[in-house]
């Protein structure tokens, strides 16, 4: 019990991450490009791309080519072993503004995509991912990208190259899926839960480490009176109510400490699961 | 009640096997992504590029490295008949620049100063004039060349752009 660390702090934790993302945003993403920039990119296509490399065909090339790609997840995988999921949570920049733009969406305009099994077709969406370029029969990878449609939207206003992509079919199609899964979904986060191939592999880790015993978000179960107000405030729709208890499930959660805010019996802590 | 659950999710697997397998093999005809490597030797493209007839507005998105041996200035030409109007946009500076790498400047459609080892990044909209498309037959595939032209006007790459029926039967062996 000792080990076990309230989510629900004095200040207010979905404070603190809301100010991350921000920061997120502003070293990823352009018109400032931060820390891109000083890898020569101005986003996270090339040298950054955090998905190209999860295709493993053909892998030497790309990986040298999207070299902080691989550092990038590489280290967020590191993270999500140790801690959880704070990456997706807490920084990632795409995430961030799919979610911090669902907030100004009237809730009464937003889309429930909860009745979606979000791991089975993660993880559907992941095969095809890995499969396709294996198989030769095409690639997933830049036709749907989350990480190339989301800086581009941001620099738009800036940069013409940008204007022309969203002039494309497929730039179309990603800025659609963006707007239906980020922008319009409760909670902002349907995009990453559904459809984010660093977000699925990411979630394999985090079963695979709440196996292992490592540190998670969980419910107290002597402590949760059932009441359900962890589920709804939940963005990636990872708790369900079985046997008048609320349970987590690793293979979606995010540690974003908005169910930890709304448990009036403070039952949801991050500990071992 | 468990075995059913399995089932569901099962079936949610399937369809998104189902649903991305085809936007994997799918490209539309109006955007590709093609990588070349610029060097003196007249460059290479990793695959050609081929367009659908009958729209109005294609991209033509070219990355890559320089591999050329000497700072030059580049410019983008499209070479074939008939001539097709074409606009370049290039991701490179950024909007802020913060100083902490060199970027070639690009003025009146040129990347100017590049130097070697950098990295390429140009967008090439060709905007031809739409054709319509004959019920009766199929068009034959129209060739153009998008060449990078240094400042003597030598290639330093050179892309094949093909313009295709997409009704035509698919030929064996080709690049989509």
């Amino acid at each position: 019990m000792n080990r076990v660390m309230k989510l629900s702090a004095p200040v207010s934790p979905a404070r603190k991450r809301t100010l991350f993302l921000i920061l997120g945003i502003l070293l990823f993403l352009p018109p400032l490009s931060l820390v891109p920039q000083f890898f020569g990119a101005v986003g996270f296509c090339g040298t950054w791309c955090p998905r190209m490399f999860l295709k493993l065909s053909p892998p030497g090339r790309i990986f040298a080519s999207t070299y902080m790609g691989v550092a990038l997840v590489t280290a967020l995988l590191a993270v999500t072993a140790w801690r959880g999921r704070y990456w997706c949570s807490h920084v990632c920049p795409i995430g961030g503004v799919t979610e911090l733009g669902s907030r100004a969406v009237p809730k009464r305009g937003k889309l429930d995509f909860s009745w979606i099994h979000a791991p089975s077709l993660r993880y559907g969406y992941l095969a095809v991912f890995l499969l396709a370029p294996v198989l030769g029969l095409g690639s997933i990878c830049c036709n749907l990208c989350n990480f190339s449609v989301v800086p581009k939207l941001f620099a738009a206003p800036f940069e013409p190259a940008s204007r022309a992509y969203f002039l494309t079919t497929m730039g179309g199609i990603n800025l659609a899926s963006i707007g239906v899964l980020g922008f319009m979904a409760r909670g902002g986060r349907a995009y990453c839960n559904l459809m984010c191939p660093v977000g699925a592999i990411d979630s394999v880790v985090n079963v695979a480490a709440a196996r292992l015993g490592r540190p998670r978000v969980r419910v107290d179960a002597d402590k949760c009176n059932g009441c359900g107000d962890c589920v709804v405030p939940c963005p990636v729709w990872a708790i369900e109510m079985t046997d008048d208890k609320a349970r987590i499930s690793q293979a979606s959660c995010l540690p974003c400490g908005l169910c930890a805010e709304a448990c009036p019996e403070e039952a949801i802590v991050h500990g071992r699961v | 009640m468990k075995r059913g659950k399995w089932l569901k999710h099962g079936l949610t697997f399937l369809v998104a096997v189902a649903v991305f397998t085809p936007l994997a093999v799918w490209r539309a005809g109006d955007l590709r992504h093609v990588v070349v490597t610029a060097d003196d030797r007249g460059g290479r493209a990793r695959h050609g590029v081929h367009l659908a007839y009958g729209r109005d507005r294609y991209t033509v998105l070219v990355t890559g490295r320089n591999r050329l041996t000497e700072t030059t200035n580049l410019r983008v030409a499209l070479q074939g008949e008939p001539a097709i109007p074409f606009t370049v946009f290039s991701n490179y500076p950024p909007t802020v620049d913060l100083g902490v790498h060199d970027w070639p400047a690009f003025t009146d459609g040129r990347l100017m100063d590049c130097n070697p080892g950098e990295k390429l990044g140009l967008w090439v909209v060709l905007e031809p004039d739409k054709q319509a498309l004959p019920a009766d037959r199929t068009l034959a595939p129209q060739a153009y060349t998008l060449a990078l032209l240094d400042t003597d006007g030598r290639a330093v790459v050179s892309v094949p752009v093909e313009f295709r029926d997409s009704r035509a039967p698919a030929r064996r062996g080709g690049h989509r």
